[in-house]
């Protein structure tokens, strides 16, 4: 079964909230759908459910125009950020309410299937508490149940993770992926505004920034190869490092130069194939670096023991550095003007306004022209 | 700090004096005989308490059928009220419509104007062009027009407090309008659904001004009953104590039963 978004736009008073999007989500897979908070991610999913009507567009599932069907004919089962709990109910009905609700079933085959849902999400010893007694964790759980219980055709998960606390987050991530991977039959939407959720949860991504769908595609490649600057600042964490610098062709080598960190680079025109149009002249481009591919030695000796050739070496300044789950973040000056962070694999102490190396590899770096945005190198580039 | 206590508990019994002074008055004075209300000095408590003007004021002068009037027109009129009030409230929170936001105005200004000015008007809707004088069904209509703006408000701030993707998880299974009200919101909120009726309760069991002009004999409400009891043979002042007894239970069962709720709701009712 394949479910379609044709042209589909949708306006609150004068803000375009989604913009002229078409996709096409298959079942079996999961496709995740990530933006920043206000993209549009929530609207999208409610138009998918019929609890919004698009103002422009149609909405297809398995052939079928269900753009104007009532939510409940639509076989779907919609986990909110929110959770959406009923308060005055236990977690036992809360999770038995779709199917009490359809009168399809009998009283012993809810109790099965609550039963079960609960076994497979570990909320069975909770199933006589009320929402409020529960952690958020556990209120997030009863959510999803509720989801899995019943039968549906399309699942659709609208930032599940975002209000748990950063352990259980990461936690619920894995354990997420392998329930998920049980509905194999079903068209499965995840919304997230967490770039490492999406690569994590998601077969596919499409990137929706401020109601406009960039690109889409299969998670990796995308993570790899962003279309163009936007996707990559905001589709990469931590943040891709950005410097202006310009481009030209001279003599079968590229020359990059990158004034805000004092480095010129030549590329062979073997290594990095470019087209041939921006030969001609001098190109304005953006260079990206991410900060797994950037390396910190504390003194030049380390630097030298390293013995990795065709590295660029930029002397910096520690500034501060953060924790990110069991990663360093570490943020050097380079100059006056710039800054560059590094993700370090592991978690040390950092000695604050030290004398650093940040080496890279001048193969691992985006390029993207300045003028239009586009991506025109990537290390993952195929051409 | 035990000197804070006493001091407190000094503090709270001068408070409970003020207030409960007057209905032990009213208590004591409906127990006491014509001469003993009038001795001199007076008594604190009634020398050879009765009941007999319970009696007297309950059949000879039809307090039993002015209270059953009461209870029937405050019962039906709070339900009424409660209900409509239930659905509109519903509407304004869930609903998209023209003039939504002056309509909450609107309720609430019916309230800021003395209701005196409005008895002209009513007294001629329902007595002239109704047909309804002194009849029991024109109060329990009017007393919406003061009592459904005040459960809206009530009602309206609960609603607005249940998260929007409860009604939409509801949408999903297919649940209609009604039943996301009756079965989802109403038992979330049933503590201020419960206090809005017991407030309208107090409210219509507790008007005076307009049951006074409405009614005359068969309708007539305890409270304007009580006004009767100044006649022109004189005052009978045990009987009316009695029968003030009778009309305040209804509050005080109130207050004592629902207390936590009246607390919860009303502040709910605060923005």
């Amino acid at each position: 079964m394949k479910l379609e978004l044709l042209h589909v736009s949708k306006y609150y008073r004068n803000i375009k909230a989604l913009n002229n999007i078409s996709i096409e989500f298959e079942s079996g897979k999961i496709t995740t759908i990530f933006g920043p908070a206000g993209s549009g991610k929530t609207t999208l999913l409610k138009i998918i459910a019929g609890l919004e009507k698009p103002d422009n567009g149609k909405v297809i599932f398995g052939g079928r125009d269900i753009t104007f069907l009532p939510p409940h004919q639509r076989e779907v089962a919609f986990v909110f950020q929110t959770y959406g709990l009923f308060p005055h109910l236990t977690v036992y009905d809360n999770i038995a309410f779709p199917l009490k609700v359809s009168k399809k079933y009998s009283q012993s085959e809810i109790d099965r299937r609550v039963k079960e849902v609960a076994e497979m999400l570990k909320i069975s010893d909770v199933l006589q508490k009320y929402p409020a007694q529960l952690s958020g964790g556990q209120r997030q759980r009863v959510a999803i149940a509720r989801a899995l219980v019943k039968d549906s055709k399309i699942l659709l998960l609208d930032e599940p993770l975002t209000n748990l606390d950063y352990k259980i987050r990461e936690s619920m991530r894995g354990e997420l992926r392998k329930i998920l991977a049980r509905s194999s039959d079903k068209v499965v939407i995840y919304t997230t505004p967490d770039p490492i959720e999406a690569l994590s949860i998601g077969d596919y991504v499409g990137i929706l920034i401020f109601g406009n769908l960039l690109q889409f595609g299969e998670t990796m490649s995308i993570y790899n190869n962003p279309r163009n600057i936007t996707v990559a600042q905001f589709f990469s964490y931590p943040p891709m490092n950005m410097f202006s610098g310009s481009l030209y062709y001279e003599n079968g080598s590229w020359i990059l130069s990158i004034p805000e960190i004092n480095t010129s680079i030549k590329l062979s025109e073997k290594v990095i194939r470019l087209d041939t149009s921006f030969k001609t002249k001098s190109v304005d481009v953006v260079v990206g670096i991410k900060p797994r591919d950037l390396t910190l030695y504390f003194s030049s000796e380390e630097y030298e023991k390293s013995k990795r050739n065709g590295l660029i070496a930029l002397n910096g300044i520690v500034i501060t550095s953060e924790v990110l789950g069991s990663e360093t973040l570490v943020h050097v000056r380079i100059n006056e003007k710039s800054r560059i962070s590094i993700l370090i694999p592991e978690l040390r102490p950092i000695e604050l306004e030290v004398p650093v190396i940040v080496a890279f590899n001048p193969l691992n770096i985006y390029i993207f022209d300045k003028k239009s945005g586009d991506l025109m190198y990537s290390p993952y580039q195929e051409f | 700090m035990r000197m804070k206590t006493i001091i407190n508990i000094v503090i709270i019994a001068i408070i409970a004096l003020i207030t409960l002074f007057p209905l032990y008055w009213l208590i004591i004075t409906s127990l006491k005989s014509y001469t003993e209300i009038y001795a001199n000095p007076p008594y604190l408590y009634p020398p050879n308490p009765t009941l007999q003007y319970y009696i007297e004021a309950l059949y000879k002068f039809y307090g039993l059928k002015y209270l059953t009037n009461s209870l029937v027109i405050a019962v039906t009129n709070a339900a009424i009220s409660t209900l409509a009030s239930l659905l509109a409230a519903y509407a304004v929170s869930r609903f998209n419509f023209r003039g939504k936001d002056n309509l909450f105005f609107t309720f609430v200004s019916m309230r800021m104007a003395p209701p005196a000015i409005f008895a002209v008007a009513y007294y001629y809707i329902f007595c002239r062009t109704l047909g309804l004088r002194d009849n029991i069904l024109a109060l329990i209509i009017l007393y919406n027009v003061f009592n459904i703006p005040i459960a809206i408000w009530l009602l309206l701030s609960a609603l607005e407090a249940i998260p929007k993707d409860l009604d939409a998880v509801a949408q999903l299974e297919g649940l209609s309008h009604f039943k996301i009200l009756f079965r989802i919101h109403v038992p979330i909120i049933k503590g201020t659904v419960a206090v809005s009726y017991l407030l309208t309760f107090l409210n219509a069991f507790n008007e005076y001004l307009f049951a006074s002009f409405i009614t005359s004999t068969e309708a007539r409400t305890i409270t304007t009953a009580l006004q009767g009891m100044i006649t022109v043979a004189g005052v009978y002042w045990s009987q009316m104590a009695a029968l003030g007894v009778l009309s305040a239970l209804p509050g005080i069962i109130i207050a004592v039963i629902a207390r936590r709720y009246l607390v919860t709701g009303l502040t709910m009712g605060m923005v």
